[in-house]
């Protein structure tokens, strides 16, 4: 692959004195880049080469930094045809590697009816030179929402796609019924995505725009912790065990009491502790019982949320995440406070027990991307896109 | 559910209460064809141009599902009292101004006011809107005559609309 990076920060640094603050915006036009596309999602491979893809116009596109994003490749098209794509910090491409170091890459593609979409599904097996045609997951041929796709490659190798979807609704409504939100459906590949499971419904009943977060549960399963409609309307958190078979186990993971017919656009977060099925986990709610920004320690096999820990409430906050190597946990977060979006951290060294002081680690002046936490190798990485600043990735030291 | 609040609220006191109509008749409804861009001073602008005058400013986005159960009830509500000071304030990207505009069209809610988010950063619209408001959508905001007003999270019940025109 060529490799024709640029020293973005610089050449930034130039466009703002020749052309003032609308800079960026006139060093896109027409120029595909990581700096200019949306919505970027990135995974270290094994040799330590980042790999990003992100989308821009009808395409996600895939490039990679040698130098832990400082310079990037000419970016390349993982889908050749263009297609619609969603593309916010709630619903994004995202990028996964596979046991053999498969590129995998999913998205949500955006279908001619209102929220409608389709799982789609690409790989490169030659390490990003080319991408296979892209497959549709989703397996009911229906035209309808299926959107929010969340890709997780087990240590065991296999592939988990999931997503909300609509069929239920669909069906629900063709018998002039009711149907509450969307559901949660899955599919696996044993094969490194050269070919999914038929599809597997977890749960009716999820909230329909918040973005779905994944963890490993041992070797092959995996864990989805996503925000879902108890009752009428309480928009709390769900957590499920997904196994090649089919789900294991469906619990109610938070206990919030957040009533509300609203779409709070506010996906969670989760990150695996040291001890086998147990969860770090973030997320944000208006609820009764809790509102803001809070962390918890969740037992899977007990169903338990335990050492519940406020992180947050201020209005500016928002979009949690964490991320955890060995005993010490990272919690990141967005801070809006009229002027300014900060990236706030907080960090524990036992497990979640304690936690220190916050700090700021990056901040933006205009709008800017929910960040991602990269990790890699006991090192743990910020990918941020800012549109002022770019795409950014620093090391949380 | 709008029968039984005819019942309640004569047509007259909505008109004195509810809908500004100083001079007690019910005027055509001001005609707003145009999709304004939402800057960072036009809540002044809005609230300037009902000075007096209750309103609803309503938040509403092509990807939250139910905003559209928001503005097909809300149209219900102009359909029946065009005098109701309806603004909507669509939180998408500037890039789907004529998507937005169409969905308006197709709600038959060409009457009431629109705007929606300019090019200026969306988190400090937002925060211009309310510091406290965390994304949520739909999201609205009942303003009395003299602009007080009072913030609900999720779709608007028609009884909180009533309750809300009762007590104007």
């Amino acid at each position: 692959m060529t490799h024709i990076g640029f020293r973005f920060t610089t050449l930034l640094a130039v466009l703002f004195i020749s052309h003032g603050a609308s800079a960026l915006s006139n060093f896109c036009d027409g120029v595909r880049s990581i700096h200019c596309g949306k919505t970027p999602s990135a995974v270290f491979d094994n040799g330590g080469r980042l790999l990003v893809v992100f989308k821009q116009d009808k395409h996600v596109y895939f490039t990679v930094s040698r130098d832990a994003g400082k310079t990037y490749s000419e970016p390349r098209a993982v889908n050749s045809v263009p297609e619609t794509i969603y593309a916010n910090g709630e619903n994004r491409p995202k990028i996964a590697l596979g046991k053999d170091e498969e590129i995998l890459v999913s998205w949500t593609q955006k279908t001619a009816e209102r929220f409608s979409g389709n799982i789609r599904f690409s790989r490169s097996i030659d390490g990003g030179n080319s991408f296979s045609v892209p497959i549709t997951v989703n397996d009911d041929g229906l035209m309808t929402s299926h959107r929010f796709d969340q890709l997780h490659v087990t240590p065991s190798g296999r592939v988990y796609i999931a997503w909300l979807d609509k069929r239920d609704k669909v069906a629900a409504m063709a018998e002039g019924g009711k149907y509450k939100g969307a559901a949660l459906y899955y599919a696996v590949s044993d094969d490194a995505g050269l070919s999914f499971s038929k599809n597997f419904k977890v749960a009716d009943g999820s909230c329909e725009c918040c973005r779905i977060a994944s963890a490993n549960h041992g070797s092959d399963n995996v864990a989805v912790f996503w925000r879902h409609i108890y009752g009428l309307n309480t928009r709390d958190h769900g957590l499920a065990v997904l196994t090649p078979k089919g789900p294991a186990k469906v619990d109610r993971a938070t206990q919030d009491e957040w009533k509300i017919d609203a779409c709070p656009h506010h996906g969670p977060h989760m990150a695996s502790a040291t001890e086998p099925g147990r969860y770090h986990l973030v997320w944000f709610s208006q609820g009764d019982v809790r509102k803001g920004i809070h962390y918890g320690m969740y037992n899977a096999e007990t169903a338990v949320m335990s050492n519940v820990i406020p992180v947050d409430h201020g209005a500016g906050a928002s979009h949690p995440l964490v991320a955890a190597v060995g005993n010490t946990v990272y919690v990141l977060w967005k801070f809006y406070d009229g002027e300014i979006t900060r990236l706030q951290l907080n960090r524990s060294i036992d497990g979640g027990a304690n936690w220190q002081s916050t700090e700021t680690l990056l901040t933006s002046s205009e709008d800017s991307d929910h960040p991602q936490l990269i990790a890699a190798q006991g090192r743990v990485f910020i990918g941020w896109s800012a549109k002022k600043e770019g795409y950014r990735v620093i090391e949380i030291h | 559910m709008l029968s039984k609040f005819i019942n309640i609220i004569p047509v007259s006191l909505l008109c004195g209460l509810l809908l500004g109509c100083a001079s007690g008749s019910l005027m055509a409804a001001e005609t707003e064809k145009s999709l304004k861009a939402f800057k960072p001073e036009s809540l002044e602008v809005i609230r300037a141009k009902y000075q007096g005058k209750p309103f609803i400013l309503a938040l509403w986005s092509l990807d939250c599902p139910p905003c559209f159960k928001e503005l097909k009830n809300l149209a219900q509500w102009k359909r029946n009292y065009p005098e109701l000071n309806l603004v909507f304030v669509a939180t998408d990207d500037y890039s789907m101004k004529a998507e937005v505009d169409w969905q308006i069209k197709a709600f038959g809610l060409e009457l009431a006011d629109h705007w929606i988010f300019s090019e200026h950063a969306a988190v400090r619209l937002r925060y211009n809107i309310d510091p406290l408001w965390h994304g949520e959508l739909p999201r609205s905001y009942l303003y009395d005559s003299r602009h007080k007003s009072t913030a609900v999270s999720g779709l608007l019940k028609d009884k909180t609309i009533q309750q809300w025109v009762s007590l104007r």
